[in-house]
C-alpha cells in the first residue's frame, strides 16, 4: 500500500520551487541545478537528495567530508538495507580515500605492535587464509536522530536515517589477531583507516577496543556487504564490523591494526564519542555530565516503517502496520503497539529472526475506526528486559536517542 | 588473408573502444558531486571562509540549528583546541558576530 510520506517526502511543488530559487540565488549558475529537497521534521531540516557513486539519491547532510542519510521509506523495503541506500558518515576532510589507495594491488591491512608476528594482508589473503563468516548486523551512527533533541544540540543534524542493516561477510578479527599472536602485555587494539585529516594538526580517526572485546568472535574484518564488495563510501575494500555497537567503531578502509600495552588516549576516544557515565547515558537537559565513558552498545529502538508521520488513511479500512526493532545484540523479545497514544498496548507479531544483531521485522493489524487523529506508537523490549522510555532522554552530544516514537495519522 | 586481417583489426578496435568506455565509466563511478552550499553573504563571511572551509564544507555550519553565541563559541574553541584548526584567537569575536547574526539566535 502506498501511503503519503509528508515528513520525509519531497516538499510541495511550490515550496520546492521556492527552495530551488533560494539555492539558485545563493549559488553560481553552474550549481543552481534544482535538487530535490527533503524536509526533515525539525528546524533547518531541509536536505537535498544527491546522487553519489554507487548510491541512489540520498539526503545530503554535509559534502566535505560526506555525510548522507537514508530516506526513511527505504526501511520499509525490506529488513536488509540495500547497499545503494546505506548511510554514509565520514569524519575527516581527506575522505573518502582516493581509489589509488584502495585497489587490490596496493591495499594491505597491517597487524603490528605488541604481536609475535606482524602481518600485512591483502583482501585476497584474508579471503583465502581465514574462514569466511557471515553475520547480519545493524550499523547505527551514535548521533542518529540528533535533529530531534530538545533542546537542540550542535553536531550532525540527522533524522532517523543514519542506520542500516546488512549481511556482512569477512574474516574474524579474532582469527587474524591469533595468527599474529598477541603479546602477553597486549591491552588494547587500535584501528586506523585510510581516510586522512585535512591538516596535519587534525587528529587522525583512530578507534580503540580492549583486547577481550577485540577477540569476540562476532567482530569481523568485512570485505562483503549484502553479497557484494563494500561500496566505496561504506569502507571499500575492508571495514571493521562491531555488531551491536555504534558505527564509530566500524572503522572504514581499515589498513592499520595496532596492538598496544596501554590505554589509548586519542581524540576520537576521549573527548569525542563519550556519553554520561550513567545507565541511561543521560543528564538533565542543558547540563554537563560529571563523568563520561566511551559510547558502546546500542540501546533498544523500534520504528513504524509502513506509515509516515502525518499520513492520511481511510476510516474503517484495515491496515497491516509494519516496522523494525533492534537492540545492542541481545535480541528483541517483544514489540508492543499502541493506536491510542500510549493508553493501551498490544503485542505485534515478530518476523523472521535473522540473528540477534539484525533488525527484527514486526507487523500488527490496525483499523482506524473513527475519523480524525490517531497516534500510533511502538515500544520494543529485548531479552534482558531493556526497553524504551516514553519521554526522551538527553545528553549534550545528542547520542543514543531511543524514545518511543509516535506516528500521527489522520483518518477520513 | 586480407579479410582475416580486417577482422582482427576490427576486433582490436572494439576491444580498445570498449576498454576506454569501461575506464571512463569506472572514473565516473569514483567521482564525487560538487559542493553547492554557499555561505550567507555579509560582513565576516570572508573570515569564516578563510578559517573554516579548509577542513570542511559550508553545510557543516549551515545545517546546524540556530545556536546561541555561547554555543557557537564552544564550537569554535572545540575546532581550535581539539581539532587543531588554525583559528587566530583575535578573530574569534568577528567569527562569532557573523555566525550568531546569520546562523544563530539571541538566547
Amino acid at each position: 500500500m502506498k501511503q503519503p510520506l509528508p515528513d520525509f517526502a519531497p516538499l510541495s511543488r511550490r515550496a520546492f520551487l521556492r527552495t530551488a530559487a533560494t539555492l539558485a540565488a545563493a549559488a553560481p549558475a553552474s550549481a543552481a541545478l534544482a535538487e530535490e529537497i527533503v524536509k526533515l521534521p525539525f528546524e533547518n531540516g531541509e536536505r537535498p537528495l544527491v546522487k553519489y557513486p554507487q548510491k541512489r539519491p540520498l539526503l545530503r547532510l554535509t559534502t566535505r567530508p560526506p555525510q548522507l542519510e537514508t530516506p526513511f521509506a527505504v526501511f520499509n523495503e525490506g529488513v536488509l538495507t540495500p547497499n545503494d541506500a546505506f548511510f554514509v558518515r565520514y569524519h575527516l576532510g581527506g575522505s573518502p580515500p582516493a581509489r589509488e589507495l584502495l585497489v587490490p594491488e596496493k591495499f594491505r591491512v597491517s597487524v603490528k605492535g605488541k604481536v609475535n608476528a606482524p602481518l600485512a594482508l591483502s583482501v585476497a589473503e584474508l579471503k583465502s587464509q581465514f574462514e569466511p563468516v557471515e553475520i547480519v548486523a545493524v550499523n547505527q551512527c551514535s548521533g542518529n536522530s540528533r535533529g530531534f533533541f530538545k533542546p537542540r544540540v550542535p553536531g550532525g543534524q540527522m533524522g532517523h536515517g543514519a542506520m542500516g542493516n546488512a549481511k556482512w561477510k569477512g574474516a574474524r578479527l579474532a582469527d587474524v589477531l591469533k595468527k599474529a599472536g598477541l603479546a602477553v602485555a597486549a591491552k588494547q587494539v587500535l584501528f586506523n583507516g585510510l581516510d586522512s585529516p585535512p591538516l596535519p594538526t587534525v587528529p587522525d580517526f583512530i578507534k580503540a577496543l580492549d583486547v577481550e572485546q577485540a577477540l569476540d568472535p562476532d567482530l569481523l574484518l568485512a570485505y562483503e556487504m549484502n553479497g557484494e564488495p563494500l561500496p566505496w563510501l561504506n569502507g571499500f575494500p575492508l571495514r571493521l564490523v562491531v555488531p551491536g555497537h555504534y558505527g564509530t567503531y566500524w572503522v572504514k578502509h581499515v589498513h592499520e591494526i595496532t596492538v598496544v600495552d596501554e590505554q589509548f588516549k586519542g581524540f576520537w576516544m576521549d573527548p569525542a564519542y563519550r556519553i554520561p557515565d550513567d545507565p541511561c547515558a543521560a543528564v538533565a537537559p542543558g547540563t554537563t555530565p560529571k563523568h563520561t565513558v566511551p559510547i558502546s552498545r546500542f540501546n533498544v529502538r523500534s520504528f513504524i516503517t509502513s506509515l509516515a508521520d502525518g499520513a492520511q488513511v481511510k476510516r474503517g479500512a484495515a491496515l497491516s502496520v509494519r516496522g523494525i526493532a533492534f537492540d545492542g545484540g541481545h535480541g528483541i523479545r517483544e514489540v508492543l503497539f499502541s493506536d491510542d497514544g500510549g493508553k493501551s498496548w498490544r503485542a505485534g507479531e515478530l518476523g523472521k529472526d535473522l540473528g540477534k544483531f539484525s533488525f527484527r521485522e514486526w507487523t500488527i493489524a490496525f483499523t482506524p475506526k473513527t475519523a480524525g487523529a490517531h497516534a500510533l506508537m511502538v515500544k520494543a523490549t529485548n531479552v534482558l528486559g531493556q526497553s524504551q522510555p516514553l519521554e526522551p532522554l538527553w545528553n549534550p552530544a545528542g547520542y543514543m536517542r531511543n524514545v518511543v516514537e509516535t506516528v500521527n495519522l489522520s483518518a477520513a | 588473408m586480407n579479410q582475416k586481417l580486417h577482422q582482427t583489426f576490427f576486433f582490436v578496435l572494439i576491444a580498445v573502444a570498449g576498454g576506454a568506455w569501461f575506464a571512463f565509466a569506472a572514473d565516473e563511478e569514483w567521482k564525487l558531486p560538487p559542493e553547492t552550499a554557499r555561505l550567507k553573504p555579509g560582513p565576516g563571511a570572508d573570515l569564516v571562509t578563510g578559517n573554516c572551509f579548509n577542513c570542511h564544507s559550508v553545510d557543516y555550519l549551515s545545517t546546524q540549528p540556530p545556536l546561541t553565541r555561547d554555543q557557537w563559541k564552544a564550537s569554535i574553541i572545540k575546532m581550535q583546541q581539539k581539532y587543531g584548526a588554525p583559528v587566530a584567537t583575535n578573530n574569534v569575536d568577528a567569527l562569532l558576530d557573523y555566525l550568531v547574526k546569520n546562523y544563530g539566535r539571541a538566547k
